[in-house]
């Protein structure tokens, strides 16, 4: 509980994959097709949900990286 | 009476169940004062990852995720998935943030994102105005869960108010008791109720509707049959920007909140869109980008021993507000939003969210919108859900009733 009083900063340069699973979604050019299709489902719909792995992997990388 | 007897069954043992957990809740991982604010609203701050995790699924995944969303979709295909990559661009945003703001608020022992105010920012007034904010922007949220309860009331055949004070009463009452150990606790079954009903949507009705292919030919074709350019399974030339721009809606569709419900969204939004289920779509993505905004600070109570310590304390604070944050100008309501599901207390059993209220107008439009397939097999389930609120268009709740009943 006792506070660190050294000047401490969360700058790293590992934050920067965040933009990687923040930027992709809002490409739709990237998802904005029907083919090809999984399991019948249009790419639309299974790529965005794929994302969710890439947010998912990109948050998780910066988490353990730069955690003290 | 005896068609809903099935209904009536499960309700009221999901219900008992929910209430019991809820009082038993101030006993769990028991705490050596509950008076406290820290034991109330944060539940001694040591929830650790597993039941945080289960308390955030519980409140992500409400009746804006169960019902709002689906509605949008069936109404105007795609447009209705934005909540999918919304949620997936403002994860690594908000964790940015988060993280550094839970060690602050930790060391320091803020509660409300109105303590982070003040101490922070060493103005009590803004501080103030942080708690009433969060307090009168509550309000439309509980309403709209006890229109909530009501629907489901009335789609198991239940009506009169008693029936829902009763049920608001007791929620209220173990909120009241146990504080945030509460909806912590009734998070376990609420996500489980969550996979079933995940389980049963990727399984079985795909397997009784012919598999996903044909449920997405049959969605083309009733899309094809709409007049309305703004639907389909894909996105058009027209609407991919507001797909993807959530936030530039705030402002537009954020502020109106209680208009949106009492004097009809659907005016207003008509009145910019060419087609109303358009409209929907568009307010739609508001309502996701107003999302975050539950998380800030609901309940800024005061804190009278903490007073006298605060302004001591908010030089300290002050050095350890993120440079993070500061840098790329992510300040202000980022950080409110960031009290997260920790102090997210004054709830009901149910999360009071945004969402909620936000979720509910469009299934009204695209019950307008909507071509004549659509509008038969609405009417259909139009017939169990009933009324759901008189002085309000009759419409608007009824598929989220039917369907929140699951």
């Amino acid at each position: 509980m006792t506070e660190p009083r050294s000047p401490r900063s969360d700058r790293s340069p590992w934050n920067w994959v965040l933009l990687v699973a923040v930027v992709i979604p809002l490409i739709p050019v990237l998802f904005n097709h029907a083919e090809p299709r999984l399991f019948g489902i249009p790419l639309f719909y299974w790529l965005q949900l794929a994302f969710i792995l890439v947010s998912v992997a990109a948050t998780l990388i910066v988490y353990r990286v730069t955690r003290r | 009476m005896n068609e809903h007897i099935t209904e009536i069954v499960v309700f009221t043992a999901l219900f008992l169940l929910v209430s019991g957990m809820g009082f038993v809740a101030a006993r769990w991982r028991r705490a050596d004062d509950l008076a406290s604010l820290n034991e109330w609203g944060l539940g001694g701050r040591n929830f650790g990852s597993w039941i945080t995790w289960f308390l955030v699924g519980g409140d992500l995944y409400t009746a804006y995720t169960f019902v709002a969303v689906p509605a949008l979709l069936f109404g105007a295909g795609a447009m209705g998935f934005f909540a999918v990559p919304y949620t997936v661009v403002v994860y690594p945003l908000v964790m940015l943030v988060l993280i550094r703001l839970w060690s602050v608020s930790h060391v320091h022992g803020l509660v409300t994102p109105a303590d982070f105010v003040r101490v922070r920012f060493g103005s009590p007034t803004l501080a103030l105005l942080v708690a009433v904010t969060g307090i009168v922007a509550t309000m439309p949220y509980i309403a709209l869960q006890l229109i909530g309860i009501e629907a489901v009331l009335k789609t198991m055949g239940v009506t009169g108010d008693l029936p829902l004070i009763i049920a608001f009463a007791i929620l209220a009452a173990y909120t009241y008791q146990s504080g945030l150990r509460a909806p912590a606790l009734i998070a376990f079954v609420k996500d489980i109720l969550i996979y079933i009903v995940i389980l049963v949507a990727i399984i079985y009705i795909p397997a009784r509707l012919g598999g996903f292919g044909a449920i997405f030919d049959a969605a083309e074709n009733k899309f094809a049959g709409t007049p309305a350019p703004g639907d389909g399974i894909l996105l058009n030339a027209n609407n991919q920007l507001q797909y993807i721009t959530p936030g530039a809606r705030l402002g537009a569709g954020a502020v109106p909140l209680s208009a949106q419900r009492d004097r009809g969204a659907g005016v207003a939004l008509a009145g910019r869109d060419q087609a109303e289920h358009v409209g929907a779509a568009r307010l739609q993505p508001a309502a996701g980008a107003d999302r975050p905004a539950r998380l800030h600070g609901h309940r800024g109570r005061d804190h009278p021993d903490r007073q006298g310590r605060e302004h001591g304390r908010a030089a300290a604070v002050r050095q350890d507000v993120p440079r993070l944050v500061h840098r790329g100008g992510v300040r202000g309501h980022r950080h409110r939003r960031a009290g997260a599901g920790r102090d997210h207390v004054d709830r009901g059993g149910e999360p009071v969210h945004p969402q909620h209220l936000q979720g509910v107008p469009p299934p009204r439009r695209h019950r307008r919108a909507g071509g004549p397939g659509q509008q038969a097999d609405l009417a259909g389930r139009e017939g169990r859900g009933g009324a759901v609120h008189p002085a309000d268009r009759p419409a608007v709740l009824h598929r989220p009733a039917s369907s929140s009943a699951v």
